[in-house]
């Protein structure tokens, strides 16, 4: 069974492209410590031409990535901000989805006033778009990463409220859980038997997506000022930091631009493989396609 | 004789010399019908002074100008009585000039004012009036008008933030004729001059039809530009006012001002803005960011222009009240861990002014002592730390309290650094702290928010910064009457010394007696090391070359377009 679906992901080019990708990014993340060439909090490196200025000096062999606006190692900066930002991206998502599966279950599950009132509160929720929403949060509790996190989190519970509630009413009309209903069994017993199982493998493939959002969330509020503090060497800020000196200087918002745009990718790619492996319409339409190959 | 044929193409016929006789005749009447308009137009257009163009023709001096501001210097409102925005002031001086103007030479000269003296030592203030002038809108100018706006100015209902502060104290205003006004004083107002420079004067009869709500979209002065549009986070565009008698000194011709109209654009993004003369979007940027000199200086086709203006620089004041900061080693270790040319090279290329005190370089009452007070020399600042009780004990880099009055031991030394911008100079400063094993906190904030910190006095090292010339800023900044709600004095820092020398610099009228009174309070200032000292940013404007006769006051911030053309 395991090999099976090993051998399903294997044949999504994208998933396993997706998943390579986050690979390596894990690693350099987790050895970023060891990795990077500088301490990326260092000021005013010394220059790679005689006679130079520490800061905006152009990527060369001593600077692969060049310095930034104060003479910091850009290529350290970027390694170092790895693992904020996937930190950022999967607590964020773990806020999301352990509230968003919570609400949501208890709406689909009970259905009737309960779920009027979860659900008028995630429409109210999804009335303002994703980044105003947590910019709302940001406000209330201040500006730092950990804020961060929690406002992207806030921002995403609602999409899985709604996913998560979608698929109780569903399950909850399926013959065999009105049959364990009718024997008896408990709310506690039908939600983690019954339920839970079947709203995994959709909860997996939105949280694969949902990460690279909330990192694109996470670093566009530090690049408006309203997350990472300097001097955190958080991608979206170091963008931000860089944005005035790109005429002359491209690459202090060029290179960790690139970081947030392949670990996002990763992320989709990911979850685009692994909606294609755990979603039963997209496996029909796969089973299709090879008994008509 | 035939019938008359027209042709466009070349015959030879015999009636040649007969037809060339006509075209010469022609050209004679052409050439006297030319040199007729050309008469006409100069008697048509007797103030507008002329350029040579390329030609050899003569072209009015003239243009729209287009000058690029920064977004977050757009006023709230254009009503300069209202709200203490230097940028609403400088846009205010093109709609209605001031009662006097600080020159080019820092000189105060008399625009709609002919006159002025100071009596009892500044008890009252009598300004003898230019005759003759009109506002916009045909309302004549006289000691009624002056009288009207500085009581719109010191009303309550009018709320000014800082103008009427800036007014004094004043007891009555007097009419003493139609051209003579004497402004009474409860006490000595000194520096009344360095006040008026900035207050617009409007005209009675607009400023009461709109009311204070309503007049910064119809401003009615008597100044060189007639405002025509605000659209708000985008533009101002004002446009000439030909019957501008050209009466502020500025003027170096008879009549209007040269340009047709002055285009204020915001642009929010420094690196746009940057690029607005190259790109031809604008003839000036104001507030070239230091980064983007080198794009303009020394090229031809350009030119850059840098001002300074004197003030209190980019200065942290620090909240005293609290642990550990209301210990003074303490706060004397951080003058000592900070090396402002280090901050001053690596953020701005060296391009800043560093600061040693209370005030910068630049102010006409500095107090070179200060230089010497402190300098960089991180180890006496470890000395000093450790003497006030804080060393590494965990081995983290950063100094935990062991015997520290007032703070839990092992409490890390934490600051926080308060900013609304320039958080790069905090960045450098934080390098250079934790290299001491101090941890610096930095949070840029926005202005409410910085305003519901200092009222709640929630800082530990805040920016503040005041800018003018007159040593009176000290006054505000530091006497420990102005420590309320509202007040500029934000540290806790009381000490009678201190506040009797700068509340004595109100009541001074002698210039070096002033100086000497802000000596005074800059040294106990610098003793008890109550603020931090940074930089001073200095204004750079960079020019299209086709720009004539911009002339930046002694105070970079404001310039004059009295003169201007584009060529």
């Amino acid at each position: 069974m395991f090999r099976r679906t090993l051998r399903a992901f294997g044949s999504q080019p994208q998933g396993v492209i997706g998943l390579g990708l986050l690979l390596v990014w894990l690693i350099l993340a987790l050895s970023a410590t060891q990795l990077v060439p500088y301490d990326p909090l260092e000021q005013g490196l010394p220059p790679a031409r005689a006679g130079d200025s520490p800061v905006r000096q152009a990527p060369s062999s001593l600077y692969w990535f060049g310095t930034d606006e104060l003479g910091r190692d850009v290529l350290s900066r970027v390694l170092a901000g790895a693992h904020i930002s996937l930190a950022l991206g999967f607590i964020s998502v773990s806020i999301g989805l352990v509230a968003g599966s919570t609400l949501g279950l208890v709406a689909g599950f009970y259905g009737g006033w309960v779920d009027g009132i979860v659900m008028r509160a995630m429409d109210a929720l999804l009335a303002f778009p994703g980044i105003l929403l947590a910019l709302v949060v940001i406000a209330a509790l201040g500006t730092s990463i950990q804020n961060v996190m929690i406002a992207v989190g806030i921002a995403i519970v609602p999409q899985y409220a709604r996913l998560v509630r979608s698929l109780c009413l569903t399950i909850r009309e399926l013959a065999y859980v009105e049959a364990a209903h009718v024997v008896g069994s408990g709310p506690v017993r039908l939600i983690f038997r019954h339920f839970l199982p079947n709203i995994v493998p959709p909860l997996i493939v939105l949280s694969t997506l949902q990460i690279g959002q909330a990192i694109i969330y996470g670093s566009a509020l530090s690049f408006l000022g309203m997350g990472a503090q300097p001097p955190t060497p958080e991608w979206g800020l170091i963008a931000a930091k860089g944005r005035d000196f790109f005429r002359k200087a491209w690459w202090i918002s060029t290179f960790p631009s690139l970081a947030i745009l392949s670990v996002v990718l990763s992320f989709n790619l990911l979850g685009d493989g692994l909606r294609s492996l755990l979603d039963p319409r997209m496996r029909m339409v796969r089973a299709a396609d090879q008994r008509n190959s | 004789m035939g019938p008359l044929q027209w042709s466009f193409g070349y015959h030879e016929t015999t009636q040649r010399p007969f037809q060339q006789g006509t075209s010469m005749r022609n050209r004679h009447i052409l050439a006297t019908l030319i040199a007729l308009l050309l008469v006409l137009a100069g008697c048509a257009a007797p103030a507008a002074e002329e350029t040579t163009a390329g030609d050899g023709m003569m072209a009015p001096k003239g243009g729209d100008l287009v000058i690029a501001f920064p977004a977050s210097s757009e006023p709230a409102t254009l009503d300069g009585h209202i709200d203490p925005y230097q940028t609403a002031w400088l846009f205010d001086s093109f709609t209605a000039d001031p009662l006097v103007i600080l020159a080019p030479d820092a000189t105060y000269q008399g625009a709609l004012a002919d006159s002025w003296e100071s009596i009892d030592g500044g008890l009252a203030w009598t300004f003898n009036l230019k005759s003759g002038i009109t506002f916009q809108d045909g309302t004549p100018f006289n000691a009624e008008a002056v009288k009207y706006n500085i009581e719109r100015i010191l009303a309550p209902e009018t709320a000014s933030a800082q103008m009427a502060a800036d007014m004094g104290d004043v007891e009555s205003i007097e009419v003493v004729d139609d051209l003579t006004v004497t402004i009474h004083y409860a006490t000595p107002s000194v520096n009344l001059l360095d006040a008026l420079r900035r207050v617009p004067i409007w005209s009675p009869t607009a400023a009461e039809e709109h009311g204070l709500d309503g007049f910064d979209r119809h401003l009615v002065g008597a100044g060189p530009f007639v405002l025509d549009e605000w659209v708000p986070n985008d533009r101002i565009v004002f446009s000439r006012w030909d019957d501008y008698g050209g009466w502020n000194p500025i003027m170096d011709h008879e009549g209007p001002a040269y340009l047709d109209s002055v285009t204020i654009r915001f642009i929010g993004e420094d690196a746009v803005r940057a690029a607005m003369l190259e790109t031809g979007d604008a003839h000036i940027i104001r507030e070239l960011p230091a980064a983007n000199v080198e794009d303009y200086e020394d090229r031809e086709g350009y030119e850059l222009i840098t001002g300074y203006q004197a003030g209190t620089g980019l200065q942290m004041v620090i909240n005293i009240r609290n642990a550990p900061l209301n210990i003074l080693e303490l706060r004397q270790a951080l003058q000592w861990a900070t090396d402002q040319k280090a901050v001053n090279d690596l953020a701005y290329s060296g391009l800043y002014l560093i600061s040693d005190g209370p005030v910068n370089v630049v102010h006409p009452c500095y107090w070179p002592g200060a230089a010497d007070m402190y300098g960089h020399d991180p180890a006496r600042a470890a000395e000093l730390l450790e003497e006030v009780g804080y060393t590494d004990s965990d081995g983290d880099g950063i100094r935990e309290a062991h015997g520290v009055s007032g703070v839990e031991d092992g409490t890390p030394l934490s600051l926080r650094w308060t900013v609304l911008h320039h958080t790069e100079i905090g960045e450098v400063v934080q390098g250079q702290w934790r290299d001491l094993g101090i941890d610096l906190v930095l949070e840029q904030v926005a202005g409410p928010i910085q305003l519901e910190r200092r009222n709640a006095r929630d800082f530990d090292l805040m920016y503040e910064r005041q800018r003018t010339p007159d040593p009176a800023i000290l006054e505000m900044v530091w006497n420990s009457a102005n420590d309320v709600e509202g007040g500029w004095a934000w540290t806790g820092f009381v000490n009678a010394e201190l506040d009797e020398a700068v509340v004595k610099i109100l009541q001074v009228a002698d210039p070096a007696e002033r100086c000497a009174l802000a000596h005074t309070a800059q040294r106990i200032i610098m003793e008890n090391a109550v603020m931090l000292p940074t930089l001073s940013q200095p204004q750079f404007y960079a020019l299209d070359d086709s720009v004539h006769g911009f002339q930046l006051s002694s105070e970079s911030p404001y310039f004059f377009l009295h003169n201007t053309y584009i060529e």
